[in-house]
């Protein structure tokens, strides 16, 4: 495994930067703050799609099924709860729902799972957006108005940091290990089902998570919102933007192209998804393994081969 | 004593008999060679035997404990480990590990404390592969593949190996080698069932060899009868062949 590991005062950067981000909101304006919270929202859930779907290579298209059930859990609950059980019910029912989906859809592979992830989260938006028209007679909520960056902030802190502990683990070694050769794996005592079910649901959770912090920065949201298939598609963009071999992948994916997303949004209005399309047809092209692939290569530049050990 | 006891086992696929009714026993500390033409089943029993698809009817038996129908990753960590006939490294894992994470996981907690482990470095140094310590698992030679093959398998600390063609396309030398590290295991307490097309090895190395045709064992025994067997020479070369 090309682990790849900081050493002396770098290791202590990401903490730093952590630190660091927590004082933004006393000096930026508004508008950075928010840019911010989207860029840290876009890192937490490039990270989390990468830690099951980029390690085992079973492409989940359905990051906007569990943000979306943590954005309605918050328009749920959110009024009525303390804002930090509200997160702890968007995790648990994440976790149990994405573990319950999993059984079932991981006996598939390849197109055929990221087809039937894509559609679970189609089938949720339309089963709320049902309900909402022929139950309840309504149409969307209203969301709890809270400051979402620090909530955003600690769970994408907290998120990083367990996922590179998991990484270390049993469960992270097994998932490489069913991502390089799932034959291999399972002939070799991985029990293959239970891992992919536990990190599918742990990826999951995390998906969950950031969609109940995130929800209330809306206002007002319905299932279209909460449930947009750029909440499933962009995860995996940026993952493979990055680099899927390391988790610095996800994190530059998701800040180059939240950052870009928005610098076209903001000066070609009607233009940007044919520029950025564009953009990633060629970098894609240019860099199959994303712009972080050449890091793993033998010889990084300033880091140090990690030791060796589990 | 029996390790390994396989009873009427059949295989179907479809409308295809891959296995039919075939009976066997492997006494611990035998090196069995299984042999037979192309389609025989071979790598189907192999398949059943360690748990990648279940048997159709029959029942297996190993150490005494039915494992009929056991999971794979179950099979493996009771004892029975299996190299493959295409070998399947982790491609972006390093040779080291490769064997480290199959270590982490081939082996029941407490079948591991009592037996001498074997070390990832140890097993290395055995296989030839400490130099390709760092090598990718993309980057490896055939013979380096079957080397780390074995490997692996090893590190689980079996009981019962089964080996698919580990000689498959290597050279005189290297052929000679694996006869010798097949030897070695032996006699380091390990029961060895293998497949393999190159008779002369394998009639060199194998305490008993049993032969497949068409789904049906067809002859079992020492590797000097068995050659002479009729029918066995008629599923490799045609009836035409066989001496009046």
């Amino acid at each position: 495994m090309n682990r790849i590991r900081l050493t002396g005062i770098g290791k202590y950067s990401p903490f730093g930067a952590f630190v660091a981000l927590a004082f933004v909101p006393s000096f930026a304006g508004d508008y950075y703050t928010a840019l911010l919270t989207s860029v840290l929202c876009w890192i937490g859930l490039a990270v989390s799609w990468h830690f099951f779907s980029g390690t085992t290579k079973y492409v989940s298209l359905g990051t906007a099924a569990f943000f979306g059930i943590g954005v309605y859990i918050t328009a749920i609950f959110g009024m009525s709860l303390p804002f930090p059980v509200v997160l702890l019910i968007a995790a648990a029912i994440s976790f149990v729902f994405a573990a319950g989906v999993g059984v079932v859809a991981l006996r598939l592979k390849g197109i055929y799972f990221a087809i039937l992830t894509f559609g679970l989260a189609e089938l949720l938006s339309n089963a709320i957006l049902f309900w909402e028209n022929q139950v309840s007679g309504t149409r969307g909520r209203f969301v709890v108005s809270i400051d979402v960056y620090y909530p955003i902030l600690g769970i994408t802190f907290i998120l990083l940091v367990v996922i590179l502990a998991l990484r270390r683990t049993k469960l992270g070694l097994g998932l490489r290990m069913i991502g390089e050769s799932e034959e291999a794996a399972r002939h070799f005592g991985v029990s293959t089902t239970l891992y992919k079910v536990l990190g599918f649901a742990t990826s999951s959770m995390f998906m969950g998570l950031l969609g109940a912090a995130f929800a209330p920065r809306w206002g007002y949201i319905d299932s279209s919102m909460a449930f947009n298939p750029l909440y499933s598609f962009m995860p995996a963009i940026m993952t493979l933007f990055g680099g899927a071999g390391w988790i610095i992948g996800p994190i530059v994916g998701a800040v180059v192209i939240s950052l870009l997303q928005e610098y076209l949004l903001t000066t070609f209005k009607d233009y940007f998804m044919i520029i950025l399309g564009g953009i990633l047809v060629i970098v894609i092209l240019a860099l199959p393994q994303g712009m972080t692939g050449k890091l793993l290569t033998r010889r990084p530049l300033f880091v140090k081969r990690a030791k060796r050990g589990v | 004593m029996e390790l390994l006891e396989a009873r009427g086992i059949t295989k179907r696929f479809g409308g295809l008999v891959a296995l039919q009714d075939v009976d066997f026993d492997i006494l611990e500390g035998e090196i069995v060679g299984l042999l037979g033409p192309n389609g025989a089943g071979k790598t189907t029993l192999f398949n059943v035997i360690a748990g990648t698809f279940p048997p159709t009817s029959g029942t297996i038996k190993f150490a005494g404990k039915q494992i009929t129908g056991l999971k794979p990753h179950k099979i493996c960590r009771l004892g029975i480990a299996r190299t493959f006939q295409i070998p399947k490294p982790f491609p972006t894992m390093d040779v080291y590990h490769n064997i480290l994470a199959v270590s982490a996981f081939g082996c029941d907690k407490n079948r591991r404390d009592h037996h001498e482990r074997r070390q990832v470095g140890e097993v290395m140094e055995q296989f030839g592969l400490a130099e390709k310590k760092n090598a990718l698992g993309s980057e490896l030679a055939v013979f380096e593949l079957r080397m780390l093959e074995i490997a692996r398998a090893l590190v689980t600390q079996p009981r019962l190996l089964l080996l698919d063609e580990v000689m498959a396309g290597l050279n005189p030398k290297e052929t000679r080698e694996i006869s010798h590290i097949v030897r070695r295991l032996r006699q380091e307490g390990i029961t060895i069932l293998m497949i393999e097309h190159n008779m002369r090895a394998t009639m060199g190395v194998s305490d008993r060899v049993m032969v497949l045709d068409q789904g049906m064992k067809i002859a079992d025994g020492k590797p000097e009868e068995v050659c002479k067997d009729c029918r066995v020479v008629e599923a490799y070369l045609g009836e035409p062949y066989v001496a009046g």
